[in-house]
């Protein structure tokens, strides 16, 4: 893939459960938008915040790392091909 | 493949109680193999209530109806013996509601999308029956939301698992009636590229009219039970999946049921009608309280914080887990539960009523309550019902005209942890301990969420693929699967 979309690559992998329990979230935990291209392509001193902190809760790997819970909570949780994908859209400077 | 449900039950257990105050005179109250099609509109009059209730008892009677079955001994799917006996349990002959399509039969466990669901009436199972059985049992994977079976399903919906006394995991399977089976089937909506999301038009099922029937869901809980313990509940045999290892049993095991939802769409109820059934052992009635016969998931003694506020200990217990985080059946840590909110009064009168009608009083069912039950009021109600913008933090669910205030119903065995919240903390009915307060703690409230799909969890979240971020396979997910087999 040559350059992966937030509409056709990044939102189809969440589901809708993903979706409606993120944007529900009560401070200082959420309200995370996975489903607002805006709000995860946000960026902040050249960073993308928003999808970076999505990036980093889906790549926790051991139950104890400090930090939100890894995602999705209560698995089942990303394959390494999708986590890849995430974050190559990321790198690619969240194209929409 | 055959799945036929098979049924193993012994009921000889009768109870001398006082007759209530009489209702029993109502026809309405006689179990019969209908299922009633519409209830009357509540509208503003809160004299209309018990009818809906009423409602909730008739449909339980009808889909726990025996089902009829054909000279080659299967069940015939949906239809009932009309020459059945609501009280009366035989082995092999299942009850209307088993004999509908399971989640595993509408959404086919495989790799490629390509599977279509087979028709109604077959007992075939595209992809196979998850356990391959092949002797008409049925299989009871550890399901939840959002997952389709076996492997990944560990949870409640949006909580915890929940492990009974006996150290047993709780098992859950979704059924679903001919009208909705089909409506998905022919817009292909087990296939999520079909299936609409916010903003585009929402999947709409069709709801029941004076003379067809409309979408019917249903939800069951079922604990483990043993020989002395059988003669309370309605059981089943089911073969297994082990929730840590994802391994199917190896010989079937009787299981008790232990809860019933039902969620029927129908006439102007375009959010549906709530009802949810529990076996009457499931829990107690406050912290310190007993059950007469023990309780299933409360040890009668345990008083601490959580118990007072959430109505279940240990407080970490509402967290998902996956399979790794799992303790194995049977040996799993138990999950103390009471009901933080009372049946109302005007339903335990009418279960009162119930367990004491001809047929229900002496049976198995006599073991069993309505607990609670949700509607719209559709005077007013705009149609379609709005929907919140999912890429903001809108839950308009507040501002619905027609929806309950009254938030805080939940079946104990499946919303263990969606209860409310009480105790010396500021009560809060809509508070769960997710925080997560578009979910609310209700029927209505909870579904509103999934209002884009209809108010069903199962179509938003089991449609193929149903953990599209989980597909894919990769080094570490190889590893993954041989350590678990």
């Amino acid at each position: 893939m040559l350059k992966p979309s937030f509409k056709n690559d990044i939102l189809p992998l969440f589901r809708p459960m993903d979706i409606q329990c993120m944007r529900g979230l009560e401070p200082p935990r959420g309200p995370v938008f996975l489903a607002k291209y805006e709000y995860m392509s946000k960026k902040e001193n050249g960073d993308f915040v928003n999808a970076s902190a999505v990036l980093a809760a889906l790549k926790k790997r051991e139950e104890g790392e400090e930090g939100p819970p890894r995602m999705p909570y209560g698995g089942p949780y990303w394959s390494d091909a999708n986590i890849e994908l995430f974050a190559a859209w990321i790198a690619a400077g969240c194209p929409k | 493949m055959s799945v036929r449900p098979a049924l193993l039950v012994i009921v000889s257990f009768a109870l001398a109680f006082a007759v209530p105050p009489a209702l029993d005179s109502n026809p309405a109250l006689t179990p019969s193999p209908t299922i009633p099609h519409l209830v009357p509109p509540k509208g503003n009059d809160p004299s209309q209530e018990p009818q809906f209730y009423v409602f909730s008892w008739q449909e339980f009677f009808a889909l726990n109806w025996p089902a009829k079955m054909t000279s080659s001994g299967q069940p015939e799917r949906g239809v009932p013996d009309p020459d059945g006996v609501f009280g009366e349990v035989k082995p092999g002959i299942p009850r209307v509601w088993e004999t509908w399509k399971a989640d595993y039969e509408l959404f086919p466990v495989h790799q490629s999308g390509t599977l279509t669901p087979t028709p109604w009436s077959s007992w075939e199972v595209e992809g196979g029956d998850p356990c391959a059985t092949g002797t008409g049992l049925r299989t009871l994977p550890f399901i939840a939301k959002g997952e389709s079976v076996v492997l990944g399903g560990v949870n409640q919906a949006m909580g915890g698992p929940l492990v009974d006394q006996k150290r047993y995991y709780v098992r859950y399977e979704i059924r679903v009636n001919q009208s909705e089976y089909e409506k998905i089937v022919k817009n292909n909506w087990f296939l999520r590229k079909n299936v609409n999301n916010y903003p585009n038009p929402p999947n709409l099922l069709d709801a029941s009219t004076q003379d067809t029937y409309g979408a019917i869901e249903l939800k069951a809980a079922w604990r483990r039970v043993d020989d002395s313990e059988k003669s309370r509940y309605y059981t089943t045999q089911a073969v297994l999946v082990d929730p840590k290892t994802g391994k199917c049993g190896t010989k079937p095991v009787t299981m008790g049921l232990v809860g019933l939802h039902i969620a029927h769409k129908t006439g102007g109820f375009k959010a549906w009608v709530w009802s949810t059934f529990e076996q009457v052992d499931n829990v107690s009635k406050g912290v310190g309280l007993k059950c007469p016969h023990s309780c299933s998931f409360y040890d009668g003694k345990y008083n601490d914080k959580s118990l007072y506020t959430w109505g279940f200990s240990p407080s970490t217990a509402y967290k998902p887990k996956n399979p790794d985080e799992l303790e194995e059946d049977g040996h799993a840590t138990p999950v103390q539960v009471i009901r933080l909110n009372p049946i109302k009064e005007m339903i335990k009168t009418l279960n009162d009523q119930v367990h004491h009608l001809q047929g229900v009083k002496g049976t198995v069912w006599e073991n069993y309550e309505l607990v609670a039950g949700q509607w719209q009021d559709i005077e007013n109600q705009p149609d379609p019902i709005p929907i919140s913008n999912d890429t903001t933090a809108q839950d308009l669910y507040p501002t619905l005209v027609g929806f309950p205030t009254t938030d805080a119903i939940a079946n104990t065995s499946m919303e263990t942890f969606y209860q409310g919240r009480k105790g010396e903390l500021t009560p809060e009915p809509a508070r769960n301990p997710m925080g997560i307060p578009a979910f609310g703690t209700s029927c209505l409230h909870c579904h509103y969420a999934a209002a884009q799909y209809d108010f069903s969890w199962m179509l938003a979240d089991q449609a193929w693929p149903s953990s599209p971020g989980s597909q894919g396979t990769t080094k570490s997910d190889l590893k993954a699967k041989k350590g678990k087999h």
